[in-house]
């Protein structure tokens, strides 16, 4: 808390001390009594007491919001003394909306001055506790007490999701051939997809007997294949600026449509919300794209650990960001014979999402 | 240029609230009003100024936002301020003294203020106003003499305080996105008018500016002098010719109206009260008495003026300088003082001490004696200004004078009729026996005087043929200002130590609101001049006391002067009065000893840990419940749990729902904080079991 007269104390004063001059000069008493007066101003104002170490602020908000959003929130003055709190400022800091400025009529003793309005979420991120600087020079502008509290509440605001429709999803080399998915739809999955003309190399089990008998021809079961190859969605080397902000949509949006195209997608990347999220849904894969941070780990690293964690079958999309030094992680992946995907964001004048081999 | 300027418009947001306006345009009305009243500005100026200054805060509010045209207006106004400033400067051409600029300065800033009440948009503008509305009131303060400006004053600084409020208001809300309020509705603030803001503000700044004002020196810094009025065409007129003292009677009896003694002669044996009329005010660097008419010769009953023939006079204009044969020397104190006289007077100057220079209107004569004398009577509305000069020598240096005959044109004051008996010579020597030097006999009479004679404005009149000297002194015992004057005079006479009894009036009643010595009927006076040899006249005053030109701290500072004179009320009151006043000091003693004690307990209760950061409303009305424990005598233990405390007073005062605490733990310990409805519950059923603590003993 502190308390600082404020510059126009200083004048008031000033020219309270210049009227005494000329009172003593021109010996007039009224001007000794204006003086008085106007000295007295100066001095009740800055004796004044703001009892703001009684007040507390509560900010009420939805756990998440999109970037752009219009967030409805609730922001309160509780006045936990018996004595009423002046009039106020009330600076919120919360950057998820940039901060914002409140003024608050004065509260009496054990009450609450509350006001609901709604802030537009300005970027992406995960928002915590943030600052309220409570500040008020009431009555007369003279003395200012300020007070900043640290106020919980948390605000997730996701990332824009653009459409990409069209995306070219990576797959691992094993699936790529005709012969390996045909083999693969028949009888790797539990679901049952269909029947169809026996061909070489089908198991004898997989023959649908009453199909054969009805039609005089070898028949055999097909069933849908679940192990369809995984998204690994890659963010390394991010950076928190404009370019990184687009690569936490991008990397929201595709996998998104990954998950839309029925494809497991694990997502890496620093954040608030650790480094892996494996097997995510739509929610975690906006919050863990709302929450990717800076780090100082390296691309190669991150892909190392997803083949530790999910074997060859993994097709990866990898975001560059920063100095765009992917190579090494994309030959490493290449190695291991993983399907790579790059994205690498461009100006914005042009397409943001590029693919490379 | 226009670019320019609406660049420099756009900078400052517009100001939306009419109550602010309407406070700043009361405190500018309000110093024109104080203006007004003291005659600085006539009433159809006024008039004018008052409609100009409304016709210009409507176009400021009507047109607070950036226009196009924006820089016409102000291109006209910086011309009308040039005409207005030229204007300034004419008139300051035709002035004879420095204090005849405030008019026209008033005038000018009335004209600034008109102007600038043309371009108002934004709040820094009004609060620029406001300032200047203070130059206003200061013209006024330093013309204003009587009560009347209080009132002003209180009107003014309720604008004041009204604007100073609006304006802090404006600058909280001027870039807020929405005001709070404790009903939960959105944005009525920026309509409230803050009366209970302001209504609270009114004591502290009164106590403030009252202690300000009784602790602030108001001595005379500067000893520059400026006339505070204007002479006109001064012209020195001949004013030879007797005293007139308008309301003075005849016979023996005071007419109640007038002091007798204002007369070529003070009859010692006329009676009678005196009126309280207020008859002139003095604006003085120090108090003094203001003496008037000088007396030289005694007869037994009379005391005479010189003779009005051979009054001189002092030059052929004003400023007039007393003559340098009349002079006294030595140390001396300088004392500058301008006289409103409010009552018909004598044509005579009255002046503290020696009046070194007179600035009067019309002609002034030095008679025989060094009184200062004017053709015609002082009528009211008549303003002179004198700056004299007092014997400021202390005994001491006075007793190192040598003793010496006086020159020949001092004898005068030595002479004494044969009606005086021997007895009043013995009595003096009697007196004095034992004191070497002159002023050590001064005091010695004056001592003997006070402790024997009572004072009454009845005393017996001698019978016929009887000194009045002697009666006072051997018969009577009794006496007024005249009889001691006279008595101390003659007695000094008969010491071969030159004295005369001079009349006027008495220092008067300062008032310490306008500055102004206010001096009635009732302060005539008369009072004795002693010569000394190399230094000439100083005065004494057996019946009171002459005024200390410096007066020290009682005088500069009014609360000083206060607790002064409070002592010396109860010294004089007596075994009664200052056992009262024992009684009174004791119990305000105990008084202000309980509130310390209590303002000490509540001050330990505050020092207490602050709320931990991020503490909400719950964690805040656990503290309360908290401290309700603590008043009631059963505080929290340390190493009691918030769990075990509530079970405790919920135990002695009813239960309390497991809610409430779960709240406080998910505020106080919870990564994310409870929802809104529980916090209000879990407030409110804390709050509930604190006011339960607090109210069962």
């Amino acid at each position: 808390m502190s308390r600082r007269p404020t510059a126009k104390a200083g004048t008031v004063a000033a020219v309270g001390v210049l009227l005494v001059g000329t009172a003593t000069t021109a010996q007039a008493g009224w001007l000794f009594v204006l003086s008085a007066g106007v000295l007295g101003l100066v001095v009740s104002g800055v004796l004044t007491w703001h009892r703001l170490g009684a007040a507390s602020v509560t900010r009420s908000l939805p756990a998440r919001a999109r970037v752009g959003e219009d967030v409805s929130l609730r922001v309160s003055v509780h006045n936990a003394s018996g004595k009423r709190l002046p009039v106020l400022r009330v600076e919120d800091r919360f950057t998820a909306f940039g901060g914002f400025a409140l003024a608050s009529e004065s509260v009496p003793g054990g009450g609450t001055a509350t006001v609901e309005l709604t802030r537009t979420a300005l970027r992406r991120g995960v928002f915590d506790d943030s600052d309220v600087v409570l500040s008020t020079a009431a009555p007369f502008g003279l003395m200012r007490t300020r007070r900043t509290i640290s106020v919980a509440s948390r605000l997730v605001v996701h990332p824009l999701v653009i459409d990409v429709s069209g995306f070219p999803l990576p797959e691992t080399p094993a699936t790529t051939s005709d012969e390996a998915l045909a083999a693969a739809r028949t009888g790797a999955g539990e679901v049952f997809a269909g029947v169809r003309d026996y061909r070489p190399g089908d198991q004898r089990r997989w023959i649908h007997w009453r199909t054969t008998a009805r039609t005089g021809r070898l028949a055999v079961r097909e069933h849908e294949d679940p192990a369809r190859s995984p998204i690994v969605i890659v963010v390394a080397g991010f950076e928190d600026d404009e370019v990184g902000e687009r690569v936490a949509s991008a990397a929201a949006s595709v996998a998104l449509y990954a998950l839309d195209a029925a494809r497991p997608v694990h997502c890496v990347g620093h954040g608030r919300f650790g480094e892996v999220v494996d097997n995510a849904t739509r929610l975690q894969v906006l919050d863990w794209a709302a929450g990717l941070e800076p780090s100082d780990s390296r691309a190669e690293d991150a892909v190392a650990a997803a083949f530790r964690r999910w074997g060859r079958r993994c097709s990866f999309v990898l975001f560059e960001t920063g100095d765009g030094s992917l190579r090494p992680a994309i030959d490493l992946a290449v190695r291991r014979g993983a399907a790579v995907q790059i994205v690498r964001p461009v100006s914005e004048d042009e397409e943001p999402v590029e693919t490379a081999a | 240029m226009k670019d320019v300027l609406a660049r420099g418009s756009a900078r400052r947001l517009p100001e939306d609230s009419i109550a602010l306006r309407a406070a700043v345009l009361g405190a500018v009305l309000t110093g024109l009003a104080a203006l007004t009243s003291v005659g600085a500005v006539s009433l159809p100026a006024a008039l004018l100024f008052t409609v100009l200054l409304l016709a210009g805060y409507s176009f400021s509010y009507v047109y607070r936002h950036p226009t196009s045209w924006g820089w016409v207006v102000k291109i006209v106004l910086t011309l009308a301020a040039i005409v207005a400033v030229t204007q300034f400067f004419g008139a300051l051409r035709q002035l004879q003294t420095v204090d005849e600029a405030r008019f026209p300065l008033a005038n000018l800033f009335l004209a600034v203020q008109v102007l600038h009440g043309f371009d108002l948009p934004a709040r820094k503008d009004l609060n620029f106003s406001l300032g200047s509305s203070l130059a206003l009131m200061a013209i006024a303060a330093t013309l204003s003499q009587d009560m009347a400006f209080a009132f002003y004053l209180v009107v003014y600084f309720a604008f004041v305080m009204a604007a100073l409020t609006l304006s802090h208001r404006s600058e909280l809300g001027g870039s807020a996105a929405a005001w709070m309020t404790a009903d939960g509705k959105t944005d009525p603030g920026r309509a409230r008018f803050p009366w209970d803001d302001i209504g609270r503000a009114v004591l502290p700044v009164t106590l403030c500016g009252a202690l300000i004002f009784m602790l602030m020196p108001q001595s005379v810094a500067s000893q520059y002098f400026a006339l505070p009025f204007s002479l006109g065409e001064g012209i020195g007129a001949d004013a030879a010719g007797g005293i007139m003292n308008p309301g003075g009677g005849s016979g023996t009896r005071s007419s109640g109206e007038a002091y007798h003694g204002f007369d070529d002669r003070m009859d010692l044996n006329v009676r009678g009260d005196l009126g309280d009329q207020l008859v002139m005010r003095v604006r003085s660097s120090a108090p003094a008495m203001w003496k008037g008419i000088v007396f030289g010769e005694y007869d037994g009953r009379y005391w005479k003026a010189a003779d009005p023939d051979a009054a001189v006079p002092a030059g052929d204009a004003p400023p007039y300088q007393y003559p340098v044969g009349l002079r006294s020397l030595g140390p001396r104190v300088r004392i500058s003082q301008t006289y409103y006289v409010e009552a018909e007077q004598p044509n005579v100057i009255f002046a503290a001490g020696q009046p070194d220079t007179i600035w009067y209107e019309g002609g002034v004569s030095i008679d025989a004696l060094g009184g200062v004398r004017t053709p015609s009577t002082l009528t009211p509305g008549t303003v002179y200004s004198v700056v004299s000069t007092r014997g400021s020598a202390p005994a001491e240096e006075l007793r190192e004078l040598p003793q010496e005959p006086p020159p020949d044109h001092i004898e005068r004051y030595l002479e004494l009729p044969d009606s005086v008996p021997d007895r009043v010579g013995e009595l003096a020597r009697s007196i004095t026996r034992g004191e070497s030097t002159d002023v050590d006999k001064v005091l010695a009479i004056e001592d003997y005087l006070r402790r024997n004679y009572e004072y009454s404005l009845d005393s017996p009149v001698p019978p016929a043929g009887r000194d009045a000297v002697d009666h006072f002194l051997f018969d009577a015992d009794v006496g007024f200002c005249e009889q001691f004057a006279s008595a101390t005079a003659v007695m000094l006479r008969s010491l071969r130590i030159p004295a005369r009894v001079v009349a006027g009036y008495a220092v008067g009643r300062r008032n310490a609101l306008s500055g102004y010595y206010e001096v009635r009927s009732s302060d005539a006076h008369a009072w004795v001049e002693v010569w000394f040899p190399n230094y000439g006249w100083y005065e004494f005053d057996p019946t009171f006391a002459i005024p200390k030109a410096d007066g020290g701290l009682e005088r500069s500072i009014p609360l000083v002067g206060a607790i002064s004179a409070l002592w010396r009320s109860v010294r004089d009151a007596g075994p009664l009065g200052q056992a009262v006043a024992a009684a009174i000091t004791v119990a305000l003693a105990a008084f202000a000893a309980r509130a310390g004690w209590r303002a000490s307990r509540r001050r330990r209760g505050r020092g207490r840990a602050p709320l931990p950061p991020g503490a909400g409303p719950v964690t805040a009305a656990f503290r309360r419940f908290e401290d309700a424990l603590a008043t009631a005598g059963r505080p929290r233990a340390p190493g009691e749990t918030a769990r075990e405390a509530v079970a405790r007073a919920a135990r002695a005062h009813g239960p309390m729902s497991r809610t409430a605490l779960q709240v406080f733990e998910v505020e106080r310990y919870g990564p994310l904080p409870p929802r809104d409805e529980d916090v209000a519950t879990a407030v409110e059923e804390l709050d509930r079991l604190s006011r339960a603590v607090r109210e069962t003993p």
